[in-house]
């Protein structure tokens, strides 16, 4: 038999909010994309071809692998005391992942097309091809996971492998897209995908610790025993591990960069001016410090403030990445500024909008008829 | 077959934009999106320009991370888009490093919108007064007004080249034989700048020419290794990567 997770309060509300809010806003992306296209994007041929729609494709595709390797810590690497998430992780890793194929769909000029151009092209040197195939084979594993724990069989240890496996080489190629474009200075490097799975364990560890609160009305107080004492001793100490990793990488990426007198990194210096900037670092340096300081990071209140805190910093530094990696013009002539101005408009905060509350609904969907909270038994 | 290449001679070109306007009326171009642009940079009190096309790589990035191989290389050479193909994902956008690719849907670099002032048919995503024959168009390789939801570039006049006789060294314009398979913005050179010719014939010009005058590729570093080589002479050169300078 398994174990129910206790309260439903804040998630009955969670499903008809996230449904209204998607209603809303893909309501709102897919009317301008349908009669305006994608001139209702403040992306544009002369300046910054990918926008905040596909940083939000890369923040919760980051987001899903994340999840998706804090589960695997239970089901493949047997550490029992994470079973009270790894359902919970595995359905949130499907969510986040449909949330964002949506906003990438809704960014793409002919998104159906790519269903038989790419497996007919088979340009197996494009990043975005093998990007495409282990995505589809994560979703697939995730979605046989999921199926097999919901059907009360918790073995598979060779699937969940897989699933690990394929997790790593897609939010690595997802990294290498970007971290190969050599043509783009503040992009290029060999390390990104590396600093993608920091930041992607990091947007896990916060995306479950932040849902499992919605789950419990935001009171540790309403969780089982085992949910509770994993909150209590191991989810605080993995959260501060991924935040101290990825700030690592952060400092020293940023110092980098502002030092570096190459041409194409003059964002960096920008960037560091910016006030996103500086509530990305502090946002990453107290959820640190909530996290790892005793007095904190064993309450409840705390821990939702460092997963708000860390999710927004998160999401703030793949915007920063990608959209700041193509702010240098190229050859575009004298009368094109030092760096180019990009506001994403309203149309792409919907697009936005809409990957985030798809993944939240299908959360909510899970959370209320799908027993997230289940543990093997024995 | 050819492997065709172009060469812009610096210290002929006048900056007049000429080949801009041939390329914006023989390839029905949006007021703004040039294929074939012209650059102007501020060096030291001067204003210096620079002509630029589609360098047709022969190691084009926009090709090698097209996943769906819409952005494909010719036999002759040239890099052209397959508009059957794209998926609008702009990565070529992004791997290029001569910034010299267009995304149909937008927002319009120069207003009005010229695709509200003169609304498409359905099939044409806009229809000017003035635009290449229908009779032209090729959207295997990207020629002709150019559809919703795709990215577009200089084809070196695809549908030109593509007919010119096999075994010629050089597409002139001062050649009955060859005129009409010159590319536009190399016909309408006033102080003819512009060569156009076989890459791999030792005899042709553009041969004649890279050798005799030390022809330089863009960015070379990148690794692209352009098709495209510019003279530039004692009193010209090629501008540095970037317009922008650090620290203003």
């Amino acid at each position: 038999m398994n174990t129910a997770v206790g309260s439903k309060a804040t998630s009955g509300m969670l499903l008809p909010v996230t449904v209204i809010g998607l209603l809303v806003t893909i309501g709102y992306a897919l009317s301008q994309v349908l009669s305006v296209g994608h001139a209702s994007f403040a992306t544009s041929s002369d300046g910054v071809s990918w926008g905040l729609p596909v940083v939000t494709y890369v923040f919760l595709s980051m987001t899903s692998t994340g999840l998706a390797l804090v589960a695997a810590l239970g089901s493949v690497f047997g550490n029992r005391a994470y079973y009270p998430i790894v359902k919970r992780c595995t359905w949130l890793s499907i969510a986040t992942l449909v949330g964002g194929f949506t906003a990438l769909a809704l960014e793409l000029g002919h998104p159906f097309r790519m269903l038989w151009a790419i497996p007919t092209g088979m340009q197996m040197q494009s990043p975005m091809f093998w990007m495409g195939v282990f995505y589809l084979i994560v979703l697939s594993l995730l979605a046989l996971k999921f199926f097999k724990i919901h059907s009360g069989d918790w073995s598979g240890k060779l699937l969940g492998q897989a699933s690990v496996v394929a997790e790593i080489a897609a939010l690595g190629t997802l990294g290498a897209a970007f971290g190969m474009m050599a043509m783009r200075p503040a992009w290029y490097g060999t390390a990104i995908p590396v600093s993608f799975m920091l930041a992607a364990m990091a947007a896990g560890t916060a995306a479950v610790g932040f849902t499992i609160y919605l789950s419990h009305g935001m009171d540790q107080e309403r969780m089982p025993t085992p949910l509770k004492g994993l909150m209590q001793d191991l989810f605080p100490k993995i959260f501060a591990a991924t935040l101290f990793a990825y700030l690592t990488f952060f400092v020293f990426h940023n110092a980098t960069g502002v030092w570096s007198n190459a041409e194409g990194l003059q964002v960096f210096e920008d960037y560091a001016g910016s006030a996103f900037f500086h509530l990305e670092w502090i946002g990453l340096v107290v959820a640190l410090y909530l996290m790892a300081n005793p007095g904190t990071h064993r309450q409840g209140n705390m821990q939702i403030l460092a997963a708000v805190l860390a999710l927004v910093a998160l999401f703030i530094g793949r915007y920063e990445y990608i959209v700041g990696g193509q702010l240098v013009p190229l050859f575009k002539g004298t009368w094109v500024p030092e760096l180019i101005q990009y506001t994403p408009s309203l149309t792409e905060w919907m697009v936005t909008g809409a990957g985030l509350f798809l993944a939240l609904a299908i959360y909510a969907i899970g959370d209320r008829f799908l027993n997230l909270g289940d543990q093997p038994q024995g | 077959m050819a492997k065709w290449g172009m060469v812009i001679d610096l210290e002929k070109c006048t900056g007049c934009q000429a080949c801009s306007s041939a390329c914006q009326m023989e390839n029905t171009r949006m007021p703004g999106e040039n294929w074939q642009d012209v650059l102007f940079y501020d060096e030291g009190k001067d204003l210096k320009w620079f002509p630029r096309p589609c360098m047709h790589c022969e190691e084009p990035s926009c090709v090698t991370v097209c996943p769906t191989r819409a952005t494909y290389k010719n036999d002759d050479g040239t890099v052209t888009v397959d508009w059957n193909r794209c998926i609008g994902c702009k990565y070529c956008m992004i791997a290029c490093p001569y910034g010299v690719r267009f995304y149909m849907d937008s927002k319009p670099l120069v207003e009005p919108d010229v695709r509200t002032e003169f609304p498409g048919d359905g099939k044409h995503t806009w229809k000017p007064p003035y635009r290449q024959p229908e009779s032209q168009e090729d959207w295997t390789h990207g020629v002709g007004i150019q559809p919703a939801g795709v990215v577009s570039k200089c084809t070196f006049c695809y549908h030109r080249i593509s007919q010119a006789p096999d075994g010629v060294a050089d597409l002139d314009e001062d050649n009955p034989a060859t005129k009409e398979y010159t590319p536009a913005c190399v016909r309408t050179c006033p102080p003819k700048a512009r060569y156009f010719g076989d890459l791999d014939n030792p005899d042709s010009k553009v041969n004649q020419l890279i050798a005799e005058k030390s022809g330089t590729r863009l960015l070379d570093h990148l690794g692209n290794k352009p098709q495209v080589y510019y003279l530039a002479g004692e009193s010209t050169s090629i501008p540095g990567a970037r317009a922008s300078k650090r620290g203003g």
